[in-house]
């Protein structure tokens, strides 16, 4: 029955619609009203994607659901919707952490609830929209429309100097940007149509490929971010509100990476070829030296920050591992095992790093201060919460069992044999990524309870325990059961390996 | 015969129905004095509404372009389209207009007169077809709008602005003029057509000669449209013109002069698109690069919007500069569209201001959002699309020129538009920052006038047309090509 349903276009509208009716229902409804309905309304998007699951083929990596639609004849501009596993998990991904903000803020949000839950619902929208876009400017168009929603909801709702965070984050997403649109544009001129698939095709001399690579590495490499275009991240990290966050980290940070498989590596294989040890390099910079920096940091949301850097950075690695291992090894089961071991950390991140921002943020919201010497011994005043926490923790140094563990460890055991001395250093990530996160474990959990504020804290609620209960569901699900995700991007990998590791004319 | 009389009776029943209203309006105000303020606002308003009624009647009636007066007038569909945004953009401006003036206690009759008076140019501008035409309704436009920055006759920076504004135009007509005499020189006609046979078949010094004259006009369009390096006069005037007068300026006079202006490069200048293509382009990037940079510092929200103006006019120029059917059809359709949010976004300011009180700074916005939500999200939509943001009609407009000037091959040139108008985007998102993140309370009852509905909705259109237009560009992309043909 679901053949000829536009659940693509549903994906994409309802969120927008239901958006607009908590706006107009905020003049009438009470709070607790807006708040229910919001909720409502995200779980509704999660219902629908479960057809879309369901019916999804994962043995082909074709393009389904599609939706072709003429939008602007005169450029040949499309309204094209289509996903491939890759999309898929990302659109699932999508809904589930917007449903988790949107659940979690109903207690973290004091004034204006409904342009709050209103601003996430169309930036979840438009993040959809952005996976699921066939055609160039229609991707475009939901890429830039995704930067209102987040500018309002950290200029409105973010800390002391969140106006700043907001325009920073704007100017460097937008800079990113138009340099993308001109090499979208560019290659419209090339092929004559801006169908993404055709770009695919297209065979360009190297100088203009890298001419494109730069225009696309700069945005992707923004959204990422990349060392050393990661400093926006860091302001607004730490001035956003919670939710805003989360969303942050673990859905618009994905949006570099998949810009990177989409886009970069299919389109311009040559110039990925020419520039992959660049990008292994900075990748391996983001592994240790941001690594590094996250253990000096006191502000908890910095250090996720910081860490959410470095985990990127593996996502990076694995990617551009593939050429490398194709050189080196020639062996097809260990790019994919790369490639897939990259988007399975995209992925898993968003559970271990929301789970961590929400849980900072929560805290935050109990004591106003987010110092890690504000903080002491919570374990023994909320033992739930710290169960919970240990957990995100864990998953965010990749500990076996835990989602966490599984990319990193599938990234890795590719590089050992295409190059010793990455996958080496990629290893210390290990060690890295655990004194971090334990210290800070350490630092808030452990030890004697100071700060009086804190002292008088109540364990948290059923409320709390859903919220973080989903995230770690998800967690260990992934983490004991990778095969489930796996089988979904399996086919669309090979597809774009093919496409990146072609050699054109 | 009787047909030939029917063909100049359609052809001129618009002019012809203005000006009987100006006059009407200037009687009516000798005799009557205030007591025919408010027939004159809506007589007015009407009359307007008649006009484009007339207009559109034309398209009717004229199925084939028409030239008539030994071609001096031309009524074609560009032209039409031409009017009619000209007369929907002064009913839009002047629909603002009466609140104003009763706010500042300004006599309300003679400011109608002129808005007329300077309407009735436009229109001659829009159907000229021949340098005369051309010279006559540029001066008919822009006298009354001298006239009008210095309608409030205490302000010491309108009288300023005035007077600017009446110098620098002055030698812009002067320009024109000389520009004219030395086409007439070579090419032996006035008409735009036959200038162009001429400009074709010429060689040796009397291309220079030409050439010259190509550059003279252009420069004193480019006065008028308030392109860099020729913008001098328009930050002063936009901030020093009482609001309402802004805000008619904003809007159709830069339509028709950019009619005419397509006009000419259509016909008397085509055989000449290598050298004014080089021109044009030399203008767009020092008024993009100007605009965009004067903008940046400036703390004045009319200012601001004024040097956001002359970038804007830049980009548009870029489509021209481009040529050929893609490029003019973005132009027309980014001028279109630019109109309409700068219209909108003057008119938020207008409605704003309140007794004494005036919004001059950025800062006088703070807080709109807490005060007058709907109105901040209107000005959201309109600043959004000025930056250029999807998906709101800014992006489009700015697609279509980059992808004009991506297709004759000038990649350093769109390179260097984009990133310009990432330096444009901070000033946009000053004035959105400070409707919606600043929270400190400035003096409140000052800032928040009541609003009738009719203004409300009126500046609402502006707001949601950029949003829609956005969202469903299609129809008006290709009527913008179809309108050229």
């Amino acid at each position: 029955m679901f053949e000829n349903t536009p659940l693509l276009s549903m994906l994409i509208w309802w969120p927008v619609i239901a958006a607009g009716l908590l706006l107009l229902g905020n003049k009438f409804c009470p709070e607790s009203t807006i708040k229910k309905w919001a909720v409502l309304a995200s779980l509704a998007e999660l219902l629908i994607c479960v057809p879309l699951y369901q019916h999804f083929n994962v043995n082909s990596y074709d393009m389904q659901f599609q939706e072709i639609r003429r939008w602007i004849p005169l450029y040949g501009i499309q309204y094209a919707l289509g996903i491939d596993g890759i999309s898929l998990a990302l659109i699932l991904l999508t809904a589930f952490t917007t449903f988790v903000v949107v659940v979690a803020s109903c207690k973290l949000i004091k004034n204006n609830i409904a342009h709050y839950m209103a601003a996430f619902l169309i930036a979840q929208a438009m993040m959809i929209g952005v996976f699921a876009s066939l055609d160039a400017i229609l991707f475009y168009v939901f890429w830039e429309a995704m930067l209102i929603p987040m500018y309002l909801s950290i200029g409105i709702w973010g800390d002391k100097q969140r106006s700043y965070a907001a325009v920073k984050f704007f100017i460097c997403m937008f800079l990113g940007s138009v340099l993308m649109l001109i090499a979208l544009l560019y290659l419209h001129l090339v092929t004559g149509s801006f169908e993404i698939a055709k770009f695919y095709d297209v065979v360009l001399p190297r100088n203009i490929e890298l001419w494109l690579f730069a225009a696309f590495f700069i945005a992707f490499a923004i959204k990422l971010p990349i060392w050393p275009l990661h400093t926006w991240l860091l302001d607004v990290h730490t001035e956003s509100p919670a939710g805003g966050s989360v969303v942050l980290a673990g859905l618009m940070l994905k949006i570099g990476i998949y810009g990177f498989i989409r886009f970069s590596m299919p389109i311009l294989p040559v110039a990925n070829r020419i520039m992959a040890p660049v990008m292994i390099v900075l990748g391996l910079i983001a592994i240790i030296y941001v690594g590094i920096m996250a253990l000096v940091q006191q502000d908890m949301k910095k250090l996720i920050a910081y860490s959410s850097i470095a985990h990127m950075g593996f996502a990076v690695l694995g990617c551009f591992m593939v050429y490398s291992i194709m050189h080196f090894t020639g062996s097809t089961f260990e790019a994919y095992m790369s490639f897939e071991g990259a988007v399975v950390q995209m992925i898993s991140h968003a559970f271990n790093t929301g789970g961590l921002f929400l849980a900072v943020g929560m805290m935050q919201y109990w004591v106003g201060s987010r110092d890690l010497k504000d903080w002491g011994g919570l374990a023994k005043v909320m033992p739930i919460f710290a169960a919970f926490v240990m957990l995100f923790a864990l998953s965010n140094v990749g500990l076996p069992g835990t989602s966490g563990f599984v990319g990193e460890f599938m990234v890795i055991v590719a590089a050992f044999h295409a190059n010793f001395g990455v996958a080496l250093l990629a290893t210390t990530t290990l060690v890295i990524a655990a004194t971090y996160t334990l210290l800070m474990y350490k630092k808030i959990f452990f030890g004697p309870v100071t700060n009086h504020n804190v002292a008088v804290l109540k364990d948290i609620g059923l409320h709390e325990i859903v919220v973080f209960g989903l995230l770690a569901a998800a967690i260990i699900f992934l983490g004991v059961y990778p095969q489930w995700l796996l089988e979904i991007l399996h086919a669309s990998v090979g597809h774009l390996l093919n496409n990146s590791l072609v050699f054109k004319a | 015969m009787g047909n030939f009389l029917a063909l100049y009776f359609d052809a001129i029943l618009p002019g012809a129905f203005i000006l009987t209203l100006a006059c009407v309006v200037l009687l009516l105000t000798a005799f009557f004095k205030h007591k025919a303020d408010g027939w004159i606002y809506y007589g007015t308003q009407v009359g307007l509404l008649v006009g484009i009624a007339m207009v559109l009647r034309q398209a009717h009636c004229f199925p084939e372009a028409v030239a008539i007066a030994h071609s001096r007038f031309r009524i074609d569909n560009f032209s039409i389209l031409g009017s009619v945004l000209v007369l929907a953009l002064s009913f839009f401006a002047l629909f603002y207009a009466r609140k104003e003036l009763i706010r500042q206690q300004l006599p309300l009759g003679e400011y109608f007169a002129l808005c007329l008076f300077s309407i009735l140019g436009m229109l001659v501008m829009t159907s000229a077809y021949h340098f005369l035409t051309l010279y006559i309704a540029l001066e008919l436009m822009s006298f009354p709008l001298y006239i009008l920055c210095a309608y409030h006759r205490e302000s010491s920076k309108g009288s300023e602005a005035a007077l600017k504004y009446f110098v620098t135009g002055a030698l812009a007509s002067g320009l024109l003029l000389y520009g004219i005499s030395l086409i007439y020189g070579v090419a032996h006609s006035f008409d735009f057509v036959d200038v162009g046979i001429a400009a074709a078949n010429l060689a040796g010094s009397d291309i220079i000669l030409l050439l010259v004259g190509v550059a003279f006009i252009l420069a004193g369009m480019a006065f008028k449209l308030g392109l860099a390096p020729f913008h001098m006069w328009l930050p002063d005037v936009y901030e020093g013109a009482p609001p309402s007068v802004t805000l008619f300026l904003a809007g159709a006079p830069k339509i028709a002069v950019f009619i005419l202006l397509v006009r000419l490069l259509q016909t008397a200048f085509v055989p000449l698109f290598e050298h004014w293509s080089q021109m044009l382009y030399l203008i767009a990037i020092l008024s993009i690069l100007i605009g965009n940079i004067a903008a940046l510092t400036q703390n004045n929200l009319r200012r601001m919007l004024a040097y956001s103006s002359i970038s804007h006019m830049g980009f548009m120029l870029m489509g021209l500069a481009a040529g050929g059917m893609a490029g003019i059809s973005a132009a027309l359709f980014y001028m279109i569209t630019y109109a309409i949010i700068s219209v909108g976004s003057f008119a938020v300011i207008t409605l704003l201001n309140h007794r004494g009180a005036t919004v001059e700074t950025v800062q006088d916005l703070a807080g709109l959002a807490r005060r007058h939500p709907w109105l901040a999200f209107i000005m959201m939509l309109l600043v959004f699309s000025m930056a250029g943001i999807p998906p709101t009609v800014g992006f489009i407009a700015k697609l279509s020129i980059l992808l004009a000037l991506l297709e004759v091959g000038h990649v350093a040139v769109t390179v260097f538009v984009v990133l310009m108008s990432v330096a444009g985007l901070y000033y946009y998102l000053r004035v959105v920052k400070v409707m919606y993140f600043n929270d400190e309370p400035v003096a409140d009852e000052i800032y928040a006038p009541a609003l009738s509905a009719g203004s409300v909705v009126l500046v609402s259109v502006t707001g949601l047309l950029a949003l829609l237009l956005g969202v469903f560009p299609a129809m008006l992309l290709s009527y913008c090509q179809s309108v050229l043909m």
